[in-house]
């Protein structure tokens, strides 16, 4: 029953704050729905529930080893946003929390969906959720990016839909009863038509992968994470692109199982280093730190497909790199948002010397930009560690060579722009803009925390959680 | 109590965590963060310098301590810190000049009271320092790529401690990059060997060379060498070094280039000798002539410098070419069979390594006294300075010989034996390492002449003559704290150039350990008075001997005074002006003046950029004004750096063109990837 | 290990008493092939008593530098001509350093005279400094060459051991090797004493001299303790090429009579080295500046040459 409270607990908070009639005190549903949620995904982490086989909704290893960093990133957000709207307070927010809640709804009912159609639901459930997310900011420029981010984002869900159509005619035409649970699928394995699997396997990675933001599918991440506000671009980066990933991952499975894995394997590892090398060179040029922090993503995302295309030891270390990534890509957002509040501006030309106006948010603004990029000893440097060796592992070492040229141009645009902003003198029209922004605890905390866990993660891996990815690992593809 | 190398290494370990943490603590308040700071650090060098001696002195005897840090804190992962003679080695070094220059800092800090914060400072120093110490004596991958990647954040930290000058902001991000790119090429060269051993210990990657395939040691080879080189600062990867050290603190800049480019040759010696098994020939011809062109092109480029931190810092380039010929050297000898002599290039460059770090220590903490008492880092503003700072002329004076590779100091005997094993290369069979060795010998010799050149003119236009401007003209002598740092590494340069037979038996554990040797009863002749070199009839120095020589021929001048001219007058006058009226230091020769030689000489290499403007009535030898500029550009930036740069900015401008705005445009991608992908599929 | 006190100082008057009739000799001759009187042989044992006697003025811009330098350049100059072997095959202090330390005590003493010249403040001493040390920057890889070429041969950098190692029956010592270095080592030595045509001894013309020029503020007995150091300086090297490369009639015991034939044979190859000195003198212009590399290169080219040679003609 607790899977199911992951996902009704928020949708009752979401309706809560439907109904609820001040908007000073709407946002502490946030943090106490988190709290609530991050409870409850602990507990399920630490005992596992037994699963049942055909259940479409289940708190599988998959869900296991990837829903919890979620729901961490959800609760650092949620406290954030506590602060965040109270400095916005010019902005209603009733329809932003209800729609925040209901996001973290469906990307449990996402996470644990073990149904094609029911996962497919849910995706394009959150991808109209986020809508008034992203338009909160309500200007023009905003209202631009939502609509990119619905067309491109939609045409993405429909060639998904296409795709899960085929994956169950495949099924059919293999002789079986279109039964759309992994299970079932996996279960026919070799059963399923090949030239369908292999369509639908095409349909499925460029649809999710638009919702991923793999290149070049990403096109609506720059203009969306642009506008959003830092809790938003957390929340998308970190939360709702996983969500896709573990799309990716449990058809992958059911491909494995059809005997189609090296296509799908090498199709990931093109379109992970493509996305990687094509977000480096976004950010050599970019000059807006919100921009920035979507190519990053976009990076992060093709890491993520090259570590699932790598199989066994790739995927391992992939969904420690969801994790990794969740968290760091939060502490950025959010450290980024306080920049941004701050600086009165997004670009290098508009803002410098951060270093003197906010030192404390400046300074986590480039300790978050040290993680993200891989530096040890924060998280990602070990999860890409990993990954590097599942590359080696593997034989691919050319994969491996692209992938650290990827790394290394990204870092470079990366740390221009971030050096560019925090170091120096402040511009004159910053110190003009309006001072509201104070460098309290709200804001300061939860980007410290992420980092923090990051950190954790990367020098002292709980095992509980390299136990939960070994399981994950395992059930996705159990070693004959 | 009985001291053990592992306990003082541990004392000295906490004792950096303790001195930043208490930096941290007391950053508000500058005068007792200074203290603790700087006092803690330069305590914490001393128990570190006591463990690495009390290990190399021990012999092969003595066991190598082993432990493991946080063992209860971090369940899984084993920090293994591990004091073998190697290791010990390079602490004796890096504890030595953490010592010198803290004490150094504890009056060099003052000058940054008010201005910036002390306790940052201090607490950065620190933990520099223990990331650096912990590299060294890390016993395993993990400790070491992490203590490697903090090393490098607190130094990049420390360069743009000064950060709201444009200079050290642009130079300290170079660092960075540069520091990126070598750990990444660490990174995968440690993947490497470790998919070979499947094991993270140093202990276990010993002599793994053997088990790997040739393609693979060699990448490995040439990973570690750029990674390893870059941190070093080779030629040509050593751009980021003349810009990054000139700009830190001058106390940061002398740990900088006294240890941190270190680093780089312990992690070279470490994976070359230990890990990677018999080199082919060509590592050894690689690493000897990219010694050598770091080395000819280092002092080149530091002759053209009037920035006197940035001509130190292109002679740490030089040195560690000089460094390399000696391991190249090694790695040949080891290539055709003859470990003696690859033991006598292992000597003479880690000998190098020991030598370069005090002497350009001691220089740049001279420079940094300067800086301190000046204000400015242009030569071409100084001059006089001998009289206003004698202790410090006379310790830098120190420096510049020993640098220079004169005797009796110990640049020269480094160099002496870098000589020696290039000469007896000879003897091998090898008809390719018979032309390299002596022409490498000769480019070193080059390297030294035109050294002593560039020290003639860092001294003689910085100290000597007149003041050129009124910050020299009101300089004055530093504090007691910072004539102690440099007097304890001048010493050093003295008792490591007067000694070298005791000092070579220091690092017999390392030889045994790395390459089963043991040299220093064979170089070692007439009770330790001199030097050999291996063979019964091969060349002997003995700068003690000859020191003490010119010592007792000093009665021949003070007998010829004593005889001829007790009786004559010493008269001070003014210096001969051809009839002027009275010189001004504008008419003394300034440094650009002093290097144009060899500017013009290595005119196809420098490309010196000239330009002379000239105001005149009637004529042009009669001008009324002047305006003379000249500067060089280093060839690499020109034909590398800037066009490498220029392509990567040009594609990535292109492909910005890709995210135009268009909505249509999109969703095209969408599906050509579409397309794609199922062709690819299919 | 025993020091050969006799030897020492028996070297030490030697170079000391003679190093100044060698530089009288060779202006002597020089001035009789420009039909010219010239000075005596003797006039430079005059000219340093003189000096010795003389008052000396010291600029007031000058440091301790200044005075520390004369002493500096006359031991170097001494201690590294303990290092050659002259008369006997063993120089007495050979032991304690070879070619490498003897180039090493010379440069010592340029360092030194090359601060000296920047001390008083004045230009000329600087433009003397720069290019000193910038004609030794490029004579010195072709010094090192040449004298690798005879090291190798030997395989010792150790001087008497090179000339032992060449000393052979009969004429057989001279090979194209040696040849070659030889011919490299003489354009060194005239770079390295001041010779035309790298620079003009006798020139006081400021734009043009090098090594006069660093003195110019010397005077007294400082000034007789530069030129002395000079002087000995040119024996030194003039020795070197002497043994290293003729190593005829080197005493072989310490027999009075054994050591006087020595003595004979050397002051005969010295008389030779001079003798060709001054015909190249006597025959050439002194080069521009910046035409001296090209000199220097071609002594380096030619040590190349020695060096591939000894392992190709044989």
């Amino acid at each position: 029953m607790k899977e199911l409270a992951l996902i009704a607990v928020p949708f009752v908070a979401a309706i809560a704050a439907l109904l609820w009639p001040k908007d000073e005190t709407r946002p502490w549903l946030l943090p106490a729905t988190g709290v609530v949620h991050v409870a409850l995904t602990m507990w399920l982490l630490i005992a596992p529930p037994p699963v049942e086989p055909m259940a479409w909704v289940a708190f599988d290893p998959l869900a296991r080893a990837v829903l919890p960093a979620v729901s961490v990133l959800f609760l650092a957000c949620a406290a954030y946003a506590v602060s965040y709207l109270r400095l916005r307070s010019e902005r209603p927010n009733r329809v932003f929390v209800a729609c925040l809640l209901a996001v973290l709804g469906l990307l449990s009912a996402g996470h644990q969906a073990r149904h094609l159609g029911l996962l497919w639901i849910a995706t394009e459930a959150v991808t109209l959720a986020a809508v008034p997310l992203l338009h909160f900011n309500n200007t023009g420029r905003a209202f631009e990016a939502t609509w990119k981010y619905l067309l491109v984002g939609g045409t993405g869900i429909a060639l998904s839909l296409l795709g899960s159509f085929c994956l169950g005619y495949a099924s059919l035409h293999g002789g079986g009863g279109g039964d759309l649970t992994f299970v079932a699928l996996t279960a026919q394995g070799a059963g399923l038509s090949r030239p369908w699997v292999l369509t639908a396997w095409v349909l499925l990675l460029v649809g999710y992968g638009t919702k991923m933001g793999l290149a070049p599918m990403h096109t609506w991440k720059p203009d969306a994470y642009g506008e959003a506000p830092g809790i938003v671009g957390a929340l998308l980066a970190g939360a709702v692109t996983t969500v896709a990933f573990t799309a990716v991952l449990r058809v992958r499975a059911v491909v494995d199982a059809a005997g189609a894995g090296v296509v799908a394997g090498r199709t990931l590892i093109v379109i992970g280093l493509f996305s990687m090398l094509v977000a480096a060179l976004f950010l050599l040029g970019t000059r807006d730190f919100k921009r920035m922090l979507a190519y990053s993503s976009v990076e992060h995302m093709g890491i993520l497909s090259l570590g699932a295309g790598l199989g066994g030891a790739g995927v391992w270390a992939a969904l420690f790199h969801v994790w990794t990534n969740a968290l760091t890509k939060g502490a950025v957002f959010l450290s980024a948002g306080n920049i941004r509040r701050a600086g009165g501006g997004r670009t290098q030309d508009e803002v410098a010397g951060m270093a003197i106006l906010t030192p404390v948010s400046a300074r986590i603004f480039v300790v978050c930009m040290l993680a993200i990029t891989a530096c040890p000893p924060f998280g990602p440097f070990f999860s890409e560690l990993r990954i590097l060796r599942a590359a080696f592992a593997d034989g691919q070492g050319a994969v491996a060579a692209v992938f650290l040229a990827a790394l290394l141009f990204a870092f470079l645009g990366l740390s221009r722009l971030v050096f560019a902003i925090v170091d120096g003198r402040p511009r004159a029209a910053a110190k003009k803009t309006d001072r509201r922004f104070r460098e309290t605890a709200g804001v300061i905390v939860p980007p410290l925390v992420l980092l923090g866990l990051s950190l954790w993660l990367g020098v002292a891996t709980p095992s509980v959680l390299q136990e939960a990815w070994t399981a994950a690992v395992q059930a996705l593809f159990p070693l004959p | 109590m009985n001291l053990t190398p592992a306990m003082l290494l541990l004392v000295s370990l906490c004792g950096y965590a303790i001195g930043a943490a208490g930096g941290m603590l007391l950053l508000r308040r500058e005068r007792p963060a200074n203290v603790w700071c700087f006092g803690v650090a330069a305590l914490s060098g001393l128990s570190g310098l006591l463990a690495a001696l009390l290990m190399l002195a021990g012999g092969t005897g003595t066991g190598i301590p082993q432990f493991e840090l946080f063992r209860p804190l971090l369940p899984y992962i084993h920090f293994s810190v591990r004091l073998d003679a190697l290791s010990a080695f390079f602490l004796l070094i890096v504890s030595l000049l953490g010592l010198a220059i803290s004490l150094f800092s504890l009056g060099y800090a003052k000058g940054f009271f008010g201005r910036k914060n002390v306790g940052v400072l201090g607490a950065l120093f620190n933990a520099l320092l223990l990331a650096t110490t912990t590299m060294f004596v890390a016993g395993d991958l993990w400790l070491f790529l992490i203590a490697w990647e903090l090393m490098a954040l607190t130094a990049f930290c420390l360069v743009s401690f000064e950060h709201e000058k444009a200079e050290t902001r642009k130079a300290g991000v170079l660092y960075f990059i540069m520091s990126h790119i070598d750990a990444g090429c660490i990174i995968l060269g440690f993947l490497l060997l470790f998919q070979a051993s499947g094991d993270y210990s140093f202990t276990s990657l010993h002599d793994i060379g053997a088990k790997m395939s040739p393609g693979k040691r060699d990448a490995a080879f040439l990973l570690f060498l750029v990674g390893f080189g870059i941190k070093a600062g080779i030629v040509p990867l050593h751009i980021w070094l003349p810009a990054a050290h000139p700009v830190a603190p001058s106390n940061v800049s002398a740990l900088m280039s006294g240890v941190i480019i270190k680093t780089g040759i312990y992690g070279f010696t470490r994976v070359c000798f230990d890990f990677l098994g018999t080199p082919p020939l060509w590592w050894g011809v690689t690493v000897l002539t990219v010694g050598t062109i770091s080395a000819v092109l280092g002092v080149l480029y530091a002759l053209m410098e009037h920035d006197l931190k940035r001509l130190l810092a292109y002679h740490s380039i030089e040195n560690i070419g000089i460094i390399l010929m000696g391991l190249g050297a090694a790695l040949m000898f080891l290539h055709t069979g003859h470990p003696l002599l690859a033991t006598l290039g292992l000597i003479a460059g880690l000998y190098h390594t020991i030598n370069h770090a005090t002497f350009k220590g001691l220089l740049f903490l001279g420079a940094g006294a300067v800086l301190h008492a000046t204000h400015t880092r242009n030569m071409e503003e100084m001059g006089g300075l001998i009289k206003r700072m004698p202790q410090t002329a006379f310790f830098f004076l120190v420096g510049a010989v020993a640098i220079s590779a004169l005797p009796p100091l110990n640049g020269f005997v480094s160099e002496w034996l870098t000589y020696q094993a290039l000469l007896q290369g000879f003897g091998t069979t090898e008809s390719l390492m018979r032309l390299i060795f002596p022409l490498s010998g000769a480019m070193l010799a080059l390297t030294g002449a035109l050294a002593a050149a560039c020290f003639v003119k860092a001294f003689g236009i910085t100290f000597l003559a007149q003041p050129r401007s009124a910050h020299a003209e009101h300089a004055h002598e530093v504090s007691l704290t910072m004539r102690l740092g440099m007097g304890l590494l001048a010493a050093v340069c003295v008792v490591l150039g007067l000694f070298p037979t005791q000092f070579v038996r220091l690092l017999d554990p390392l030889t045994q350990q790395i390459i089963g040797q043991q040299l220093s009863a064979q170089l070692s002749l007439a009770n330790g008075l001199v030097l050999g070199s291996l063979t019964a009839k091969g060349g002997t120095v003995s700068t003690l001997g000859l020191a003490s020589m010119a010592l007792c021929l000093l009665p021949i001048p003070f007998g010829l005074w004593w005889v001829f001219a007790r009786k004559t007058k010493v008269r001070r006058g003014p210096t001969w002006d051809c009839g002027q009226r009275g010189l001004t230091p504008r008419m003394e020769y300034t440094a650009t003046g002093f290097s144009k030689p060899i500017r013009m000489v290595f005119k196809a290499l420098f490309q010196p950029h000239r330009e002379v403007q000239r105001e005149y009535d009637f004529s042009p030898y009669f001008a009324k004004n002047l305006r003379f500029e000249s500067h060089v550009e280093e060839v690499f930036e020109r034909r590398i750096y800037r066009p490498a740069r220029i392509l990567i900015l040009r594609a990535s401008r292109r492909i910005r063109t890709l995210q135009a705005g268009s909505v249509h445009a999109y969703l095209l991608y969408i599906f050509v990837t579409l397309l794609a992908l199922l062709l690819f599929a299919s | 290990m025993k020091l050969d006190l006799p030897a020492i100082v028996a070297q030490t008057a030697l170079l000391l008493l003679l190093s100044p009739l060698l530089s009288g000799l060779i202006k002597n001759w020089k001035a009789k092939l420009q039909n010219r009187r010239g000075a005596r042989v003797w006039q430079p044992y005059f000219d340093l008593a003189k000096f010795l006697r003389k008052d000396m003025v010291v600029s007031e811009h000058a440091s301790w530098i200044f005075n520390f330098t004369p002493y500096v350049l006359l031991l170097t100059a001494l201690t590294a001509g303990l290092m050659v072997p002259m008369v006997t095959a063993q120089a007495p202090l050979g032991l304690f350093g070879g070619v490498l330390a003897l180039v090493g005590m010379l440069a010592l003493g340029r360092f030194f005279m090359a601060l000296a010249g920047l001390d008083p403040a004045t230009t000329f001493g600087g433009m003397g400094s720069s290019r000193e040390m910038t004609i030794a920057a490029i004579a010195e890889p072709a010094m090192m060459m040449a004298i690798f070429t005879v090291a190798i041969t030997a395989g010792s950098t150790n001087l008497g051991q090179i000339v032992l190692a060449s000393q052979r029956p009969g004429w057989e010592f001279f090979d194209p090797a040696h040849a070659l270095a030889f011919a490299a080592m003489f354009i060194v030595l005239l770079a390295e004493t001041g010779r035309i045509p790298v620079d003009n001894p006798a020139t006081h013309l400021e734009l043009t001299m090098i090594h006069e020029a660093m003195l110019l503020e010397y005077s007294g007995r400082y000034l007789a303790f530069m030129e002395w150091g000079a002087a000995i300086k040119q024996l030194v090297l003039m020795a070197l090429l002497a043994n290293l490369f003729f190593p005829l009639g080197l005493a072989a015991d310490a027999t009075p009579a054994a050591l006087g034939l020595g003595l004979l044979w050397f002051a005969g190859k010295l008389l030779a080295l001079a003798a060709a000195v001054v015909l190249v003198e006597f025959t050439n212009a002194k080069l521009r500046l910046f035409r001296v590399p090209d000199l220097l290169s071609a002594a380096f080219i030619l040590a190349t040459l020695a060096l591939v040679s000894t392992f190709l003609f044989r």
